[in-house]
C-alpha cells in the first residue's frame, strides 16, 4: 500500500507545481490553457541541459527559465496585445508539442544520470510542493502584494485607479506562472520519469489545468485535489489490484475530469455563490484596456 | 473590422495557402551518406553490387520521425545500407507520415522517380494498396500487423522476430534468480501475441533445462507508447511481482529506465539500443535483438531489378535469409545483438557468468540451426492456448489447454501473421 501512495504522491507533485503556477496566473486574471506546452518545453530543455552537462541543477534552472520565457510570450499576446487567452494558450500547447518533439528527438532515451535521492521512495519535490502550496497561499491571502495580485484578477480597472500597475503585475504573475509550469516539467523529466520521448506528458498539463478549477483557486484545496487525482491515476493503472471489478481503467482515467466538471457545475449554481461566494476571479480571461 | 477588410483577409489566406501548396512537396528528402554498418558476421559471399544497371529509387515512408526511434530508425538504416550496397539504388524518405499523407507523399516521390514505395507501418502503409493499380510499374510495400491483403504489385512484409525473441527467452529464463520475468506490453494484438509467444517458449525451455520454475508476467499499458503507464507497470512488476528480468513490447524507454534504476536485467527488442543509441549499458541490458529490414527490402529489390511483374507478395523472412553488405558483412534478417556484438557474444559480459553453459550451448545451437533454416521454435513446439488473448472476427480465443498446433508441425505463414490470437499456456496476464 505504501508503494501505491508513494507513486500517487510523486505523480501528484507534478500536478501540484504546474497547477500552482496556473493559479497565480489566473488569480491575476490570465488563463493559460497551454500548461501542457509550457511543461513540455520545461521538461525537454531541462532534460537536454542535464544530459549534456551532467548537472541536475543546471537542468532545473533551464527548465524554470524556459517556462518563464513561455510565460513572457503568453503575457505579451494576452496582456500587451489583448489577444484571446484561450486561443493563445492552445497555440503554446501546439507549439510545445511540435517544437519539443523536433528539439528533443536526438536525446530520446533514458537520462543516464544517477537518480536523485528519495525519502522512503518519496520524491523530495513532494515536500517542496507542500512548502510551495503553503507559501503561495500565504502570499495570496496574507500579504499586500498578494492582495494586489488578486485585485488585478478581480477588477483591473479599480486596481489601476488604486495605483496598482496592472500590466506589470500581470506580466510578473504570468512569467512566474510559466516558471512553475517549466519547473513541473523539469520534475517530470529529471525525477519522475527521466526518459525523453516525444509528447511524454500525455495530457498531464490538462489534468493540472482541471485541478485549478477543481480547487476553486485555493492552493490548499489544490493540494488535496492533486493528491486525489494522483491516487485516481494510480488506480487507473491497477484497477483490478486495488478496487477490483468496479470500473475499467479507462473509466477511472476520466474521473479527474468528471469530478472537475461536477465542481464547475456546482460553482455555477446560485446556491454555491450565495453560500461560498464567487470563487472564480471576476476578470479571468478578459483583456484589460485602460 | 470592416467587411471589405475581412474579404481581403480571406483572399490573402487562400492565396497564401496556394503558395504554400505550390512550394510543398517539390523535393523528397534524400538520404545522406550512410554510416558504417555495425559489424556482425564475417563475410561469406552474397550479392554483387549491380553497377551499370538502371537506377532504382527506394522510397520509405516512416510513420514517425527517424532520429532516436528503434522502428523507423532501423528502417532508415536499411534504406541507407541498400543505397550503399548497390551503386544503382537511391534511397529517399519522408518522416512522420500519417495515413492520409501516405498516398500524396507516395505520388510525389513516384513523380521524382521512386520505383519501390514502402509504408513502414500497416496503418499508414495500407492506403498504398489503393494506388497500386494506378502505378503498375511501381512496387508498393506495407509492413504487416495482422492484415494480409495484397495486389500483384502490393507486397506485405514482416521479419520473423520471434526467432530472436526465442533466443532472448532462453537467456532471460536462465538469468532470473527470483523466477519472475516481466513484460511491459502494449495491448493484445497478433503481432504482440506472436512475439511474446516466441519469448515465452524460450523461457519455458530454459526453465525445463535448468529444472526451475519461472513465471512470465505480462501487463498491458493499453497502447504502444504510454511512457507514464509503462513506467508504472514496470515498477509494479518489480515491486509487487518480484520480477528481476524485464522486457517490453512497447515503445518508450521507461521500462529500460526502471530496470536500470532497480538494478535488474533488461532484455531489449527491435534494435541494438546500447550499440546504436547508447541508451544504457550492458550492465543493464543483458541481451537485445536487431532487426535488419534491409534483408526483406533486398528481396523486393532483387525482384524489381529482374523486372518481375508478379513478385512474391507475402514476405516473412527469418534468420535463414541474409544479405551481404558492401563491406562484405553478411547479416541475417534478425539476430541477437547488443553493444555491436552478435550471437552469443551479444550477451552482456556481466550476465554471461550467471548463465549456465548448457543454456549458452543451446542458444548457440538454436541460432545456428535457425540460420540454416533447420529449426524453428514454432515448428518444434506445440502451441497450447492459455485461454487468454484476442478475439478476432470469426476466431474466438482457444479455450485454456487447447493444443492449437501440435509439436513438429510447421505453422503456416497465414496462421502466424494473422491468426495467432492467444497467449501460451503458463503466461500470467495481469489485469
Amino acid at each position: 500500500m505504501w508503494e501505491f501512495w508513494v507513486r500517487s504522491l510523486n505523480a501528484s507533485t507534478i500536478f501540484t507545481v504546474a497547477a500552482l503556477g496556473e493559479i497565480i496566473g489566473q488569480r491575476a486574471g490570465i488563463m493559460n490553457v497551454g500548461v501542457e506546452g509550457a511543461m513540455l518545453f520545461g521538461a525537454t530543455i531541462s532534460f537536454i541541459v542535464a544530459k549534456v552537462t551532467g548537472n541536475y541543477l543546471l537542468g532545473f534552472l533551464a527548465g524554470i527559465a524556459v517556462g518563464a520565457l513561455i510565460g513572457l510570450l503568453h503575457a505579451f499576446f494576452s496582456v500587451t496585445l489583448g489577444g484571446d487567452q484561450v486561443v493563445n494558450g492552445m497555440g503554446i500547447w501546439i507549439l510545445g508539442f511540435g517544437l519539443t518533439a523536433y528539439i528533443g528527438y536526438p536525446y530520446t532515451g533514458p537520462l543516464g544520470l544517477p537518480r536523485l535521492p528519495a525519502i522512503a521512495g518519496l520524491s523530495p519535490f513532494f515536500l517542496a510542493s507542500l512548502a510551495l502550496a503553503a507559501g503561495i497561499w500565504f502570499f495570496l491571502f496574507k500579504t499586500h502584494p498578494g492582495l494586489k495580485l488578486r485585485s488585478v484578477g478581480e477588477n483591473p480597472s479599480v486596481a489601476e485607479v488604486s495605483g496598482i500597475n496592472v500590466v506589470r503585475t500581470r506580466y510578473a504573475s504570468v512569467m512566474f506562472s510559466g516558471a512553475l509550469m517549466g519547473f513541473a516539467g523539469s520534475i517530470y523529466a529529471l525525477d519522475y520519469n527521466p526518459v525523453w520521448n516525444y509528447n511524454f506528458l500525455m495530457g498531464w498539463g490538462f489534468i493540472a489545468l482541471a485541478l485549478v478549477f477543481f480547487s476553486m483557486w485555493n492552493p490548499f484545496l489544490l493540494l488535496g485535489g492533486s493528491i486525489l487525482f494522483g491516487a485516481l491515476w494510480q488506480v487507473s493503472l491497477n484497477p483490478e489490484a486495488l478496487l477490483p471489478n468496479i470500473f475499467s481503467r479507462y473509466i477511472w482515467r476520466t474521473f479527474p475530469f468528471v469530478i472537475t466538471i461536477i465542481v464547475l457545475v456546482l460553482m455555477s449554481t446560485k446556491w454555491f455563490s450565495s453560500r461560498w461566494g464567487a470563487a472564480r476571479p471576476e476578470a479571468l480571461g478578459l483583456p484589460y484596456e485602460k | 473590422m470592416k467587411r471589405n477588410n475581412l474579404y481581403t483577409l480571406a483572399v490573402l489566406l487562400v492565396v497564401f495557402s496556394m503558395v504554400l501548396a505550390a512550394c510543398g512537396g517539390k523535393s523528397a528528402t534524400q538520404a545522406p551518406a550512410t554510416d558504417e554498418p555495425a559489424a556482425t558476421q564475417p563475410a561469406s559471399g552474397g550479392e554483387q553490387p549491380s553497377a551499370g544497371e538502371p537506377k532504382v529509387v527506394l522510397a520509405i515512408e516512416h510513420f514517425s520521425v527517424i532520429a532516436g526511434t528503434t522502428w523507423s530508425g532501423a528502417h532508415d538504416r536499411a534504406g541507407k545500407r541498400l543505397a550503399e550496397t548497390y551503386d544503382n539504388v537511391e534511397y529517399i524518405y519522408r518522416e512522420s507520415v500519417a495515413p492520409d499523407q501516405s498516398v500524396p507523399f507516395a505520388e510525389e516521390m513516384i513523380a521524382q522517380g521512386a520505383n519501390i514505395v514502402v509504408g513502414n507501418a500497416e496503418f499508414m502503409g495500407m492506403p498504398l494498396k489503393d494506388i497500386a493499380a494506378k502505378y503498375p510499374d511501381v512496387y508498393f510495400v506495407s509492413i504487416i500487423a495482422s492484415d494480409l491483403s495484397t495486389e500483384p504489385n502490393f507486397i506485405r512484409y514482416f521479419p520473423r522476430q520471434y526467432q530472436a525473441l526465442y533466443l532472448e527467452g532462453l537467456i532471460a529464463g536462465a538469468l532470473t534468480q527470483t523466477g519472475n520475468i516481466g513484460i511491459v506490453s502494449a495491448f493484445p494484438n497478433v503481432q504482440v501475441l506472436r512475439r511474446t509467444a516466441g519469448f515465452v517458449l524460450g523461457v519455458q525451455d530454459a526453465a525445463k533445462l535448468l529444472n526451475k520454475e519461472v513465471n512470465v508476467y505480462v501487463k498491458y499499458a493499453g497502447d504502444w507508447y504510454l511512457p507514464q503507464e509503462e513506467r508504472d507497470i514496470a515498477t509494479t512488476l518489480v515491486d509487487q511481482y518480484k520480477v528481476d528480468v524485464l522486457t517490453q513490447q512497447t515503445d518508450s524507454g521507461s521500462a529500460l529506465d526502471v530496470a536500470q534504476e532497480k538494478g535488474i536485467w533488461f532484455v531489449g527488442k527491435d534494435m541494438d539500443i546500447v550499440g546504436e543509441y547508447g541508451w544504457s549499458s550492458t550492465d543493464t541490458v543483458a541481451v537485445s535483438f536487431d532487426t535488419r529490414w534491409e534483408v526483406g527490402y533486398n528481396l523486393i529489390l532483387q525482384e524489381f531489378m529482374k523486372g518481375n511483374k508478379t513478385p512474391p507478395t507475402i514476405l516473412y523472412p527469418g534468420m535463414e535469409t541474409t544479405m551481404t553488405l558492401k563491406d562484405g558483412t553478411v547479416i541475417p534478417t534478425v539476430d541477437l545483438m547488443n553493444d555491436g556484438k552478435v550471437g552469443v557474444d551479444a550477451i552482456s559480459p556481466k550476465a554471461l557468468p550467471l548463465i549456465p553453459q548448457s543454456i549458452i550451448d543451446l542458444v548457440k545451437q538454436r541460432r545456428e540451426q535457425m540460420m540454416k533454416g533447420e529449426w524453428d521454435p514454432f515448428t518444434d513446439h506445440e502451441l497450447v492456448s492459455n485461454g487468454t488473448g484476442l478475439e478476432l472476427p470469426g476466431l474466438p480465443i482457444p479455450p485454456e489447454g487447447t493444443v492449437v498446433k501440435p509439436a513438429g508441425q510447421e505453422a503456416t505463414v497465414e496462421f502466424l501473421l494473422s491468426q495467432f490470437n492467444f497467449d501460451l499456456l503458463g503466461t500470467t496476464i495481469l489485469k
